[in-house]
């Protein structure tokens, strides 16, 4: 693809006070792109996608999503993030809201969606995610899976470009892992740019297009998931997967 | 309910060795009080109920006690709400990430609860005329102890619900606010629709109990010369001598106020179950 990558970095720093916890990276994802990044605990893999929808300020150098600078002057932060969806760990539903609430409240409030449409958009959403028979619970009393395919649900519903995963199967049981990987599997079939941290390593190998390892603050390999899995370059990745796997 | 703790539900007698203190003689100890506490109480009242109250003065007084529980009741419920808007502001400037707005509500908050609201109220109802001291014009407002009321009440209610208001938007998770910044949602908009809901009812124990003591502040009002529930109480026994009388019709004057509030408390609280609990 000749075109401009979906997401850019640039030579990105980012210190924590004294801690530099992202190392000039250079990153590049396309349009369509599925990147799974993999590597150690407080490697950065966490901060390097919170930079994207800037929850984190980076110090130097420059993200570009579809070319623009998200620190450029003229970028509304929040126009930014609507272009952005993010899925976390613990899933963050609103708890007031029910799933349906929780997917069309975005939608309603910040583009003023008149709200039969949100809705009707959102039951097709919930639908999706394999929940239009629980649209009016609320999280509560949802499992940690059904919890997490509405977060997916509510992040879609802003028509992101981007889709940001970090760790969104870690706090689940593991009989309810493969759900929310299935609704993941389904959206990177359908085109969807995903930038996934996991630590499955099955979903990285069949899913993604491209393998990031990072290892403190660096990106240390990264290769399509055959060559990276089968064949790892450096002694960092010959490391890790042979503690992972 | 879930959540209480039943006797039913302990077993038999315990194996640890309480001494005296035994599950079933807690229990028993328990109601015996309760017994007792009970039986004096209903005895004072038949004897006050049929002894003290001089039914003809009550019906004579009432009508007078009836003016003070409705402007009571109106000078409540405007500061109730509106302690309640100020008190939401002063928490979210106890937030903020500005320090400049951080430092300005921290001060509210310590000068509101640092000083007696009986001073807070002179100082409106005495300092704010005096402004008006020297000008030729005369000072504009016509009920001035009602309106010097509301105000004193609203300032110091702002800051007690505004702390509560705050810890209620420090309890809810950082995530929460992560989530709905990272949809697009503006820092108003997020506070708005997502935390300040949870805020308010992580708040609302806080909350209740701060609007039953502003019940019983009207109380104070009879300084700066509004004709309150306890005002009319001296009057009445300073004129006639009789206690119990005005006594009655206080006590029913401030239940009629503070029974209903803790029932609009209690259907907060289960309206904001969101799925937790049994309805
Ligand atoms: N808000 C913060 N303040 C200070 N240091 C932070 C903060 N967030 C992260 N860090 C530090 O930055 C480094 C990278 O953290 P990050 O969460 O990005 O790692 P990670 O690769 O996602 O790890 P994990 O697999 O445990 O989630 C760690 O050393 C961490 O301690
Ligand atoms: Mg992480």
């Amino acid at each position: 693809m000749s075109n401009v990558p979906a997401v850019e970095f640039d030579g990105v720093d980012k210190y924590f006070g004294e801690t530099h916890v992202l190392k000039d990276i250079d990153l590049e994802i396309e349009e369509q792109e599925v990147v799974v990044i993999i590597g150690p605990s407080g490697s950065g893999k966490s901060t390097l996608l919170r930079c994207v929808n800037r929850l984190e300020e980076i110090q130097d150098g420059e993200i570009r999503i579809q070319g623009t600078a998200i620190t450029d002057p003229d970028v509304d932060v929040n126009r930014l993030r609507q272009r952005i969806g993010m899925v976390f760990q613990s899933f963050n539903l609103f708890p007031h809201k029910t799933a349906l609430e929780n997917v069309t409240l975005a939608p309603t409030k910040v583009r003023g969606v008149p709200k039969s449409e949100a809705t009707e958009q959102g039951r097709d959403l919930l639908e999706e995610v394999g929940l239009g028979d629980q649209a009016e619970s609320y999280p509560n009393q949802l499992s940690g899976g059904q919890q997490q395919r509405v977060a997916i649900a509510r992040a879609l519903a802003m028509d992101p470009s981007v889709m940001l995963f970090d760790e969104v199967t870690s706090a689940l049981d593991p009989e309810l892992v493969g759900e929310v990987l299935g609704v993941m599997r389904t959206l990177a079939d359908e085109g969807m740019t995903m930038l996934v941290v996991t630590h499955e390593m099955g979903f990285a190998r069949e899913v993604g297009d491209r393998i990031v390892l990072m290892a403190d603050g660096n990106v240390i390999e990264t290769g399509p998931p055959e060559e990276f899995f089968q064949n790892p370059e450096t002694d960092r990745a010959k490391q890790f997967l042979s503690r992972v796997n | 309910m879930a959540g209480t703790y039943s006797d039913e539900t302990t077993v038999e007698e315990p194996q640890t060795d309480n001494g005296l203190l035994t599950d079933r003689r807690v229990k028993w100890f328990g109601i015996a009080v309760a017994g007792l506490f009970t039986s004096a109480v209903l005895y004072l009242l038949y004897r006050i109920l049929t002894d003290f109250v001089d039914y003809e003065l009550m019906q004579a007084v009432f009508p007078r006690f009836v003016d003070a529980y409705v402007l009571v009741l109106q000078i409540f419920i405007i500061s109730s709400v509106l302690s309640l808007i100020a008190g939401t502001l002063v928490g979210l400037g106890r937030v903020s990430r500005t320090r400049f707005t951080r430092s300005i509500a921290t001060g509210y908050v310590e000068f509101f609860r640092g000083t007696p609201l009986l001073f807070q109220l002179f100082i409106i109802y005495l300092g704010i005329p005096a402004f008006w001291r020297s000008s030729p014009q005369p000072f504009p407002i016509e009920n001035w102890s009602f309106a010097a009321a509301v105000i004193g009440l609203t300032l110091n209610h702002a800051a007690y619900s505004g702390e509560a208001i705050k810890g209620g938007i420090t309890a809810v998770p950082d995530g929460q606010m992560e989530a709905a910044r990272s949809l697009g949602m503006s820092y108003i908009d997020s506070m708005r629709e997502v935390i300040l809901p949870q805020a308010a009812r992580n708040a609302l124990a806080a909350l209740g109990n701060d609007q039953v003591i502003l019940v019983k502040d009207t109380s104070l009002l009879t300084v700066i010369a509004v004709r309150e529930i306890m005002s009319v109480f001296r009057n009445v026994n300073s004129n006639t001598f009789d206690a119990w009388t005005p006594i009655v019709l206080v006590a029913l004057a401030y239940l009629a106020i503070t029974l209903p509030l803790g029932k609009i408390v209690r259907y907060l609280e289960r309206r904001s179950a969101w799925g937790e609990g049994h309805e």
